[in-house]
């Protein structure tokens, strides 16, 4: 195996890895601070990109198609928290239906508006093409693309998280919700925006993702079962613990599909087994659930 | 304690309404005996990831049945449809109601190897027969019976048409990939057997696992490998991800598709330029100059307002399968013995102009063009390149 | 001992009806698949909703029923009792590994963690072809015979099954009211004042475990032998989910609740589903439903109902 065949690797994985990371970013946050196993999140990624696909046959930017479509899916993420969820908070059986059922519901809705006809997002002109990097390595310009707006995301995200106000109710909710409101937090109106963002990352990914992964009926529990194990790797709540478990899998993923590509299936339980076994909360999750 | 005693009033109320559904199971049934209608059992996936392929095969029959004005013989025939959610126990269950309390005289459809298996299993038991689509190919090997019967080409009957179109290229040095399932590993060794008897070499055989997300893993190998073409087999969803991901790594080789993955659901344009230049072998395609995919491709056109694809073709086999059988029993059906004999004995032309006759093996011959894909005026255009007709299925007897 | 007598009441009259032929063979399998996923979800509902293991990986421990009676037919083997019991074993077996891994998992973890367990065996079924027929499934399969009677047809069959069921079941409902029960039940309260109390909590988690996967293999074999047919969808998550919901909509712990919602939804699903083409939607809409008007499960909300006109 040639130096190029690992940089091309390496690469893959981690534009893969981003790509989750945008997916299960939000089911991090969502869970963090609201203790919410949110179901239906890939049903988040899905609208996002068949929302980019609708909003495209009217407009033909593919950068403002996408903003709407993120917006889209976080409006539709407020609804769903403030009119459902809400009404089930701290149940977390109640919770799971509901987000089950909004699944399911979100599902057969997308079927019946798209018909379910495998579809993929055109790749916008100035994302087009490959790139030829260092070494004579040829890789899509639009999968760097999705690195560079990943890291820088993440990056924002940590900011955010430890140096604005927004950020400090965000981890203080984490650790104590009942103090926060008697800090005069609107806490209810905190947890819509949380959610509305959550949702709204997951579309972004969504609406990205679709260009090269593709969009069809399904890949809304593809890409959900891939955020949890990231989650549950990373430790649900954290932002760092989230993008390292997302290059993680991402990673193994990766690797295991280019060198043995018999058990790749496989590997990736294999970690979350490995991860659980010796830190049940995840590489970064707090040690101590209530 | 309380917990595990619920009032006496709800016992009865919740074991009453499932009396009265299971009583409410049985009324259509009891009309169906009122009335002097042929039914017949059409199962297709109509919902989840296969639910586009799906409907294009449940309106090829329906634009058959509907041309009949749903009439043979002098009597009415009534199709009913039903979804099998492409979960074997959905189909299995459906499968029992459409036979065993809607009588049905025939079942027809599928699109899922597991469910056709199992369907197949039933109706031998019952002795009805079953006309399947282009799946499971133990339905006619292994598995074969006399009530089983398909309307289409078999997996394994695409190698030979494909070896054709190989040494004709001068393709000799392949890697071949497919989708990790029983169809795509059947289909790679075929193209692998083809490929090796006509003198060329397998360089490399790749299966990544059924509806993977990200191919490009793979490919990074790939550059380095001395080939004249790769291989994919793929289904639906996977075939657009494959080519689009293909193309974005640079891929230089010339990449070969096979039958039912370009030109299906419209995954040809859905790649837009990524289709320049692919070749791909089709069971049919909406291009041909032949009267008959003339008259279905404009007459689907008016009614669906919709381009037919080879699925569409098989909705047509299936159904002019039935009322050709039909139409040789004048319409009275004594049991499932005398329909299955006269559908092996059923003879028309098919889409394309391909004779359709069943094999003993209850296969039917079909035929294969190659074609070439262009991205032409934002519209992906087939060109065909070649046809081969009257193809077997192998290892038949 | 009202509920017993009416439940065996009503067994009796339908496997009368259904042997003297009064009900068509057809009911008769709706109303066999209706006991199998009674008895499935109850299994569930001793893990999940009494004990408060909520898990999405039930239906390995099912399908390892469902593929071990196949395998078993498929051989010749077939002696009911044997096979249901070999399926039952099998699946116990693995519950030994799957709970090991699956209870070092706390919280919500344990969800998340279940579910992605429950890839495992799907996985393993798909790629050990040659074993399990991979995706294709196993077909064809044999009924069994009972002490010489075949169970081939479709009443001798139900009878069968709901014998089964029904003395499962019972044993299920009896495990709740003694005294482990009473341990499990305390555990789903408070597990770390469980723990003070001087109960070795993950010992009793872990043979929860392993009972309730014994039940839902016993439900598995049944089903295999139903359908005469497996396929790795019985594996599925699909199938974990549909159980854990009918469990939650029935009311969580009740036993009695979640193995008449499994009923219902199955029969709904058989009568509506084959009509109305969006079964999803319809589904998803009432799991919304039940949890904003019957958070509790439906069970308890019609009895509120109930109670709630008797006071009017």
């Amino acid at each position: 195996m040639t130096l190029s065949f690992w940089t091309i690797q390496a690469l893959n994985a981690l534009s893969f890895g981003t790509l989750l990371f945008l997916v299960a970013a939000g089911l991090s946050l969502i869970f963090g601070l609201m203790r919410i196993v949110n179901l239906a999140h890939g049903s988040f990624y899905m609208l996002g990109a068949y929302g980019a696909l609708q909003v495209l046959t009217i407009v033909k930017n593919q950068l403002l198609a996408t903003a709407i479509a993120v917006a889209f899916t976080a409006v539709l993420g407020a609804a769903i928290q403030r009119w459902l969820i809400e009404r089930v908070s701290g149940n977390a059986m109640q919770q799971m239906l509901v987000t089950f059922g909004c699944l399911l519901v979100i599902g057969d809705l997308s079927l019946i508006a798209w018909h379910g006809t495998p579809a993929i997002l055109p790749v916008p002109d100035f994302l087009n093409g490959t790139a030829i990097l260092p070494g004579g390595i040829h890789f899509p310009v639009l999968r760097l693309a999705i690195i560079a707006l990943g890291v820088a995301l993440v990056i924002a995200l940590d900011q955010a998280q430890s140096r604005t106000s927004v950020g400090a109710m965000v981890r203080a909710g984490a650790d104590d919700l009942e103090m926060l409101s008697c800090l005069g937090v609107n806490v209810r109106t905190l947890f819509v925006c949380v959610f509305a963002f959550g949702a709204g990352l997951a579309g972004l990914g969504g609406a990205l993702g679709g260009i090269f992964l593709g969009v069809a009926p399904g890949i809304d529990l593809e890409l959900g079962l891939y955020a949890f194990i990231v989650v549950i790797v990373g430790g649900l709540g954290s932002i760092r613990g989230t993008f390292v478990a997302s290059l993680l899998v991402a990673f193994i993923d990766n690797f295991s599909k280019a060198l043995f590509p018999a058990v790749s299936m496989f590997a990736i339980f294999l970690l979350l087994v490995v991860v659980i076994a010796i830190r049940p909360t995840g590489l970064f999750g707090r040690r101590a659930l209530s | 304690m309380s917990a595990f005693l619920p009032g006496s009033i709800n016992r009865r109320t919740c074991i009453s309404a499932i009396g009265g559904g299971l009583l409410l199971l049985n009324a259509p049934g009891r009309l169906a005996a009122q009335e002097q209608t042929i039914k017949i059992g059409a199962l297709y996936p109509l919902s989840g990831p296969s639910a586009a392929i799906g409907n294009e095969n449940m309106r090829g029959f329906q634009y058959v049945m509907d041309l009949a004005g749903n009439r043979v013989a002098g009597k009415k025939i009534e199709t009913l449809f039903v979804d099998d959610q492409n979960s074997p126990t959905v189909a299995l269950n459906e499968a029992r109601r459409l036979v065993e309390t809607e009588k049905v005289v025939a079942l027809t459809g599928n699109l899922n190897s597991p469910i056709a298996l199992a369907i197949s299993a039933y109706a031998l038991r019952m002795k009805i027969p079953y006309v399947a689509g282009p799946i499971a190919t133990d339905l006619t090997g292994s598995k074969r019976n006399a009530f089983t019967f398909r309307a289409s080409n078999a997996a394994n009957q695409l190698e030979g048409p494909y070896a054709l179109l190989l040494k004709r290229r001068g393709f000799k040095r392949g890697i071949l990939m497919g989708s990790d399932y029983v169809a795509g590993h059947e289909v790679v060794d075929g193209i692998a057997d083809a490929l090796k008897s006509s003198g060329g070499t397998v360089v490399k055989e790749v299966f990544p696992r059924l509806g993977e997300s990200d191919y490009a893993p793979y490919f990074a190998d790939l550059a380095s490998q001395k080939a004249d073409f790769v291989f994919g087999f793929f289904f639906g969803g996977d075939t657009l991800r494959f080519v689009r991901q293909y193309r974005a790594a640079g891929l230089t080789f010339p990449l070969t598709m096979t039958a039912a993955a370009l030109s299906e659901g419209g995954v040809a344009q859905q790649l837009g330029q990524d289709v320049e230049g692919l070749y791909s072998q089709e069971t049919w395609v909406n291009v041909l100059t032949d009267p008959i995919s003339k008259a279905f491709v404009d007459g689907f056109q008016a009614k669906f307002h919709d381009m037919p694809g080879p699925l569409a073709v098989l909705g047509y086999h299936e159904a002019t399968i039935i009322l050709e059988s039909l139409r040789a029993l004048k319409g009275n059906v004594p049991d499932g013995v005398a329909l299955a004999k006269a559908i092996q004995n059923v003879h028309f032309k098919s889409p394309g102009g391909q004779d359709f006759r069943f094999e003993p093996n209850h296969n039917p011959l079909f035929s294969a063009w190659l074609v070439q894909w262009h991205w032409k005026d934002g519209k992906a255009t087939p060109t065909v390149l070649d046809t081969i007709r009257n193809i077997k299925q192998p290892d038949t007897p | 001992m009202k509920t017993a007598a009416v439940i065996l009441a009503v067994s009796v009259v339908a496997v009368a009806l259904a042997l003297l032929k009064v009900i068509p063979d057809y009911d008769v399998g709706l109303a066999t698949t209706a006991a199998i996923m009674a008895l499935f979800v109850m299994s569930l509902d001793l893990l999940s909703g009494f004990t408060g293991l909520e898990s999405l990986g039930h239906a390995s421990f099912f399908g390892t029923g469902a593929y071990v009676a196949a395998i078993l037919a498929l051989h010749g083997y077939d002696n009911a009792l044997v096979a249901v019991a070999a399926g039952a074993v099998a699946a116990t077996l693995l519950a030994t590994a799957f709970a090991a891994i699956a209870l070092r998992a706390i919280g919500p973890y344990f969800l998340i963690m279940t579910m992605a367990l429950g890839y495992l065996p799907w996985s393993l079924a798909i790629k050990l072809r040659s074993f399990t027929g991979g995706d294709d499934g196993l077909s064809g399969l044999p009924r069994p015979q009972l002490f010489g009677f075949s169970l081939e047809s479709g009443p001798a069959f139900f009878t069968f099954t709901l014998i089964a069921t029904l003395v499962c079941g019972a044993i299920i409902v009896g495990i709740g009211r003694s005294s482990f029960g009473t341990t499990l039940r305390g555990i789903r309260g408070n597990a770390s004042r469980m723990a003070a109390l001087g109960y070795n909590v993950w010992l009793h988690k872990y043979a929860c475990f392993l009972i309730s996967a014994f039940f839902a293999g016993v439900a598995g074999a049944l089903f295999a032998y139903y359908s005469s047919f497996v396929s790795p969808d019985v594996l599925g998550v699909g199938q974990s989910a549909e159980a854990l919901v009918a469990m939650i909509v029935g009311g969580a712990g009740t036993m009695f609740g979640p193995a008449l919602a499994a009923a219902v939804l199955m029969l709904l699903h058989s009568t509506v589903g084959s009509v109305f083409r969006y079964w999803n939607l319809l589904l998803g809409s009432i799991y919304i439903a039940v949890v904003l008007f019957a958070p509790n499960g439906v069970l308890a909300a019609s009895r509120r109902l109930a109670s709630g006109r008797r006071r009017a």
